[in-house]
């Protein structure tokens, strides 16, 4: 995917016709990573403290660069994965694109959602957002840090969409 | 198939319809030796380890195992006399009223197959354990419901079931021994089909276990003495090779296959037998299989991913796909596809991975390269800390390390040229493996999630590899592409929505 396909334009959506989420989103993401980084950073001194006791180069150096570089990544992957963030719901179709190195395109046909559901954690529920679960008969899809009214809108026109081929179909 | 000669078999026999009726007293049985086989595990064998020569524990450990055995057995007998299954007009009711009260419907027009189970207790016994199957995303590989009857009335309500569900009009007599396999399968291709459609790795595995229990043995012949290598030589070779081989060899035996009208009937099993039978419309896909031995006999498997067929208690994960065709040369397979599942043959133009894909693979090939000699490597260094490193050992593993780079650039190179993709109007297909080669055929209309994805190494060219959700299935797991261009993939979800969108996926077609 090329790097103009995440380009916002003024009317708040791709050319392709994504949206991005709310900067607040961000920030959930942050402080989710910043506590991570916590007890990553708590699980390296604990291994520190024994690591003086049996002092071999052979595991502190490979323990150590695995804790620098998931630490940049910790840090720097919030904003990557922010800013590569799009997703659209569209009449027949549920898209996705999300990821910090690899990035993903998922995409899920309406007709096949079996059921949806909004859900909030402690995080999300502070900035005020939530994500959206999608399960068809083969696994489960999400879109996540929507602003918790765009998460029930989204669910509730979806709902109506699948209740409605329900009583069509019965 | 002698489809209409058999259609005119012996019309729908008589079941007690709306009947309650208790499961066949066996169930008591089977479930008590089942709950002696758990306690001996949980109350025995904990106590008759312990360094304890008490006379009076030794007396107490039959006495409480046999105890326990013995409430189990009344609460498995209450539990049986209180259960009951009725077959009414339009669907089976199970009620159980034990302190677990169960009321449980499952309506006929859901059942998506009926599956015969005989252990050899049903076998001793005369009966036989039905599994009732529907189609749901949850419980795809777990019967719904399993219900023990003698052997006969199962084999009655089966085909009375069959017969409305599927439209067939056979009894269990005119099935059996007038309906030919659409494909002549010998024991002899059953046992040369458990030996080669082991996986290359696991045959690899096995062999190298065999080779060194046979070198720890000479040596043990010579030296005297017993080696624990040689045991664990030989355990590992018989988990890995020789009892999968079994497990295939037990399970398809006497095997036999026929369709009648829109249904797969598969009998197979030399101990515990199965009769399996689903709707073509329930198979999301069909795996060619060509592990690297059986191709260079020229002998491909055929496999169906197919919904709702759990054919064992207890949801088995590892639960195998139903063989469509055991080993057979490419153009009995073919023949075979075109009998039993002739909606899943299409005319293939695939396509191989672009040339930019090598790069890709080879950066992968370089990467996985390098963390094996870092791994190889780190083993050296500690062995020399250790101070149990020998000239042997380092030699053994700089050998080890070269091979491994060998190897991954190999396959690197092989499946350039080998995996292929391709999007037929209806179904599309991956190639899969160097080795063990594998080709899915899938339907468009069982696809549910697609997920396209790039990397830092293949978004410069252009390239992704696709994941294909389906719906859930017994042997069943996502369906996985090589490197092909964004564009190409593309085609699968854009199929996909369009026969949605068209008319041209009809849900009725799979209810």
């Amino acid at each position: 995917m090329a790097s103009e396909d995440f380009e916002i334009g003024e009317d708040g959506l791709t050319k392709d016709g994504y949206r991005a989420l709310e900067k607040r989103a961000r920030t959930s993401m942050y402080v989710r990573n910043l506590l991570v980084l916590a007890i990553l950073l708590a699980s390296y001194a604990v291994f520190l403290l024994y690591y003086r006791e049996i002092g071999s180069d052979a595991i502190f150096w490979p323990v150590t660069l695995f804790t620098i570089l998931l630490t940049i990544y910790i840090l720097v992957g919030p904003a990557i994965y922010y800013a590569r963030y799009r997703y659209r719901i569209g009449e027949d179709r549920i898209d996705v694109r999300r990821g910090i190195i690899f990035i993903s395109h998922e995409i899920v046909p309406v007709e096949r959602i079996h059921q949806l559901e909004v859900s909030r954690g402690p995080i999300d529920n502070m900035f005020g957002l939530a994500d959206v679960t999608i399960t068809t008969a083969g696994g489960v899809a999400s879109i996540q840090h929507l602003e918790r009214n765009v998460a029930e809108d989204i669910a509730d026109s979806l709902n109506e969409y699948v209740n409605k081929i329900v009583k069509e179909r019965s | 198939m002698p489809e209409d000669a058999v259609q005119d078999g012996t019309g729908s026999p008589d079941i007690p319809l709306d009947e309650p009726m208790l499961y066949h007293w066996s169930v008591v049985i089977e479930n008590t030796l089942y709950a002696a086989f758990i306690l001996f595990f949980i109350i025995v064998l904990p106590l008759i380890s312990e360094e304890n020569s008490d006379p009076r524990l030794l007396l107490l450990i039959p006495i409480a195992y046999l105890g326990s055995v013995a409430v189990a057995a009344v609460m498995l007998y209450w539990r049986w006399r209180r259960t009951t299954v009725t077959f009414r007009e339009t669907d089976l009711l199970i009620v159980r009223d034990t302190v677990f009260k169960r009321d449980q419907r499952i309506p006929y027009n859901k059942i998506a197959s009926i599956n015969v189970n005989r252990g050899v207790i049903n076998r001793i016994i005369g009966t036989s354990k039905l599994m009732f199957n529907i189609n749901s995303s949850v419980n795809a590989i777990t019967p719904e419901a399993a219900v023990v009857l003698r052997m006969d009335l199962a084999d009655k309500i089966r085909h009375e079931l069959s017969r409305k569900m599927y439209g067939s009009n056979l009894d269990a007599h005119t099935e059996d021994n007038v309906i030919p396999s659409v494909v002549s399968i010998s024991n002899k291709d059953i046992v040369l089909h458990s030996i080669l459609s082991q996986p290359t790795i696991a045959t690899i595995i096995g062999a190298f276990f065999l080779g060194v229990s046979i070198m720890e043995a000479y040596s043990m012949m010579i030296g005297g003495g017993m080696n624990a290598t040689l045991i664990v030589a030989l355990l590992m070779f018989f988990s890995s090779t020789v009892i999968p081989m079994l497990v295939q060899l037990f399970h398809y035996y006497n095997y036999k296959i026929y369709r009648i009208k829109d249904t797969v009937y598969i009998k197979c099993g030399m101990i515990r037998l199965y009769n399996t039978s689903f709707k073509v419309n329930k198979i999301n896909a069909v795996r060619l299989k060509s592990p690297l031995i059986a191709r260079l006999t020229g002998r491909y498997f055929l496999e169906a991913e197919v919904v709702g067929l759990g054919s064992s208690e207890g949801g088995n994960n590892n639960e195998p796909s139903p063989l469509i065709c055991p080993l057979k040369d490419r153009k009995t397979i073919d023949a075979v596809m075109s009998q039993v599942i002739p909606e899943f043959v299409y005319e293939r133009d695939p396509i191989k991975q672009p040339g930019a894909a090598a790069k890709t693979i080879y950066v992968h090939a370089a990467m996985w390269s390098a963390a094996c000699m870092a791994v190889l490597f780190a083993i050296i260094y500690w062995a020399t800390e250790l101070g149990v490193a020998d000239p042997g050992l380092a030699t053994g593993l700089y050998f080890l390390s070269a091979c491994s780079i060998v190897i991954f650039f190999a396959h690197g190179a092989f499946s350039r040229r080998i995996v292929e993709m391709d999007t037929g109007e209806n179904h599309f297909s991956f190639l899969w493996g160097v080795a063990d080669r594998v080709i899915t055929t899938v339907a468009y209309d069982k696809v549910q999630i697609v997920r396209i994805k790039d990397g830092p190494l293949t978004r410069p060219y252009g390239l992704a590899k696709c994941r294909v959700r389906l719906l859930t299935a017994a042997g069943g797991g996502p369906v996985v592409s090589g490197y092909f261009r964004i564009q190409d993939l593309n085609v699968i979800p854009e199929t996909v929505l369009a026969r949605i969108e068209d008319g041209r996926y009809d849900y009725k077609a799979y209810l």
